[in-house]
């Protein structure tokens, strides 16, 4: 056999088993070197070779994929490739864009209208502390009127006293004012320049007889303050001649039965 | 002479590739889904058998077929129809990823027992006597089977457990207790033999 013969005997052989994946790695490699190097005929040869190798798979028994495969790879496969799809276009591919397009322009609206809606409720929020403080204010303010309604019917009122308070010893700089409807046990007390309350005192209003006798007029919901503040004091004692005097102390906290501290503001009717 | 006159006209029939084929890769690779759909709907069957012939299971089948469509619409521009027909390069390819997972060392270790098991491949000896009533697909499979059957049963024997089983002549060799040197000369004999039938259908 001449070194041509066994040259083609081996190409041969090498290429009838490469078309059935049939070599091993190394024999693999060496057809690789003969083909690259092949001449004409032999590359016709290897393409018939290959070409009768797959004619074999017609002999595979015939089975049928599943009914729902078909599906399953072309969403796999398209789908793998929606973002760069395509050149030429199909009912189902149209279908798919514009599904795609409408998901889009439906998701701008949505968010549009995402947006629009809370800041739709960020100002619906605004507008309700804007209303409670209005609420709050005209609460204020109706309370403020029926208070000052209160003291002017106590102004009103046809037989009043009036009695000034001064500051004594413990505090030169106290005022104090009480308006008295002694008629209808109530009054509008005025005071200011009063120190502030400590935590554990409240300041008290007397009615004290001439004899000395002090009679609770309540205490005062005041804390001390340089401003002038308002009272009505309500529920005093009947009208007595004898008692003409009103005196502010400063008591412990909550009140005592009889006064125990130090004398703040006090005044005498005329 | 008369038998093999009639394989080569049978031969002409067995011309793959075809214009409406090669438009049909050429329409994949420039992304044409409904080209992609029409492919499926030509080859699913032909390749789902070779490959389950080969894996043996179907949901690997149907898995190596979902690897190989999205091959194909990945790699349609690697097509080159001067090097062969669509047919013969979408079945290399499908033979190639079926033995890819069949050599694998996990799967080979769960088939080893399944080697002997059922034949994979339609017994050729049989229905011979009458193609005609298969499908056309069938009767292509039958001009192929009576060029096998033409060749001597060793070579036969040989060519179609590494076209099915994915082995390389040395296993075939211990699988069928051979001399090496006899696996390969009766798979070259063999596939050269085939060749010269099949010469007209391939060119």
């Amino acid at each position: 056999m001449s070194d041509q013969e066994k040259h083609n005997s081996r190409f041969e052989e090498l290429c009838s088993a490469y078309v059935l994946d049939a070599l091993t790695a190394e024999e693999q490699a060496e057809f690789d070197t003969l083909l690259s190097n092949a001449n004409e005929s032999e590359q016709q040869l290897f393409a018939d070779l290959k070409a009768t190798s797959a004619h074999i798979a017609l002999l595979a028994k015939q089975e049928e994929p599943g009914a729902s495969l078909k599906d399953r790879i072309l969403r796999y496969v398209l789908g793998k490739q929606a973002n760069i799809l395509p050149i030429q276009s199909t009912g189902w591919s149209n279908t798919a864009r514009y599904a795609v397009a409408a998901s889009f322009v439906l998701f701008a609206v949505s968010l549009t209208l995402g947006i629009y809606s809370a800041n739709l409720g960020t100002e619906i929020e605004n507008q309700e502390v804007v209303i409670r403080n209005q609420e709050t204010m005209i609460i204020d303010l109706t309370n403020d009127l029926d208070r000052k309604n209160e003291l002017l019917a106590i102004l009103e009122s046809r037989d009043i006293d009036l009695v000034l308070m001064a500051g004594a010893e413990v505090n030169p700089d106290g005022y104090g004012k009480v308006i008295w409807d002694a008629k209808n046990q109530q009054a509008i007390l005025q005071v200011a320049n009063l120190p502030a309350v400590p935590s554990d005192k409240d300041y008290q209003l007397w009615l004290i007889q001439e004899d000395g006798t002090p009679i609770n007029s309540g205490v005062l919901p005041i804390s001390g303050s340089d401003t002038d503040s308002f009272l009505k004091i309500e529920q005093l004692a009947p009208k007595d001649p004898n008692a003409n005097t009103f005196a502010i102390t400063l008591e412990p906290k909550g009140g005592v039965p009889q006064p125990t501290g130090s004398i703040y503001l006090a005044g005498q009717t005329n | 002479m008369i038998f093999f006159a009639i394989i080569a006209g049978a031969g002409r029939a067995l011309h793959l590739n075809s214009k409406d084929e090669v438009d049909l890769i050429k329409r994949i690779k420039n992304r044409d889904e409904q080209a992609l759909e029409l492919f499926y709907d030509k080859y699913n069957k032909l390749i789902f058998s070779l490959v389950l012939s080969i894996v043996k299971r179907r949901e690997e089948a149907e898995d190596v077929l979902q690897e190989l469509f999205t091959k194909i619409w990945e790699k349609a521009h690697t097509y080159n129809e001067n090097q062969g027909s669509v047919y013969s390069w979408v079945v290399t390819m499908s033979r190639n990823k079926a033995i890819d997972r069949i050599r694998s060392r996990r799967y080979k270790s769960e088939q080893k027992e399944s080697t002997n098991s059922e034949s994979p491949y339609e017994d050729f000896e049989a229905d011979v006597q009458n193609p005609l009533e298969q499908t056309i697909l069938n009767e292509r499979a039958g001009y192929v089977k009576e060029a096998l059957n033409s060749i001597p049963k060793e070579q036969r024997q040989v060519i179609m457990v590494a076209y099915f089983q994915g082995m390389t002549q040395s296993e075939i060799s211990v699988e069928l207790d051979l001399p090496l040197g006899t696996v390969k000369s009766r798979m070259r004999d063999g596939m050269m033999k085939l060749k010269n039938i099949l010469q007209d259908s391939i060119n």
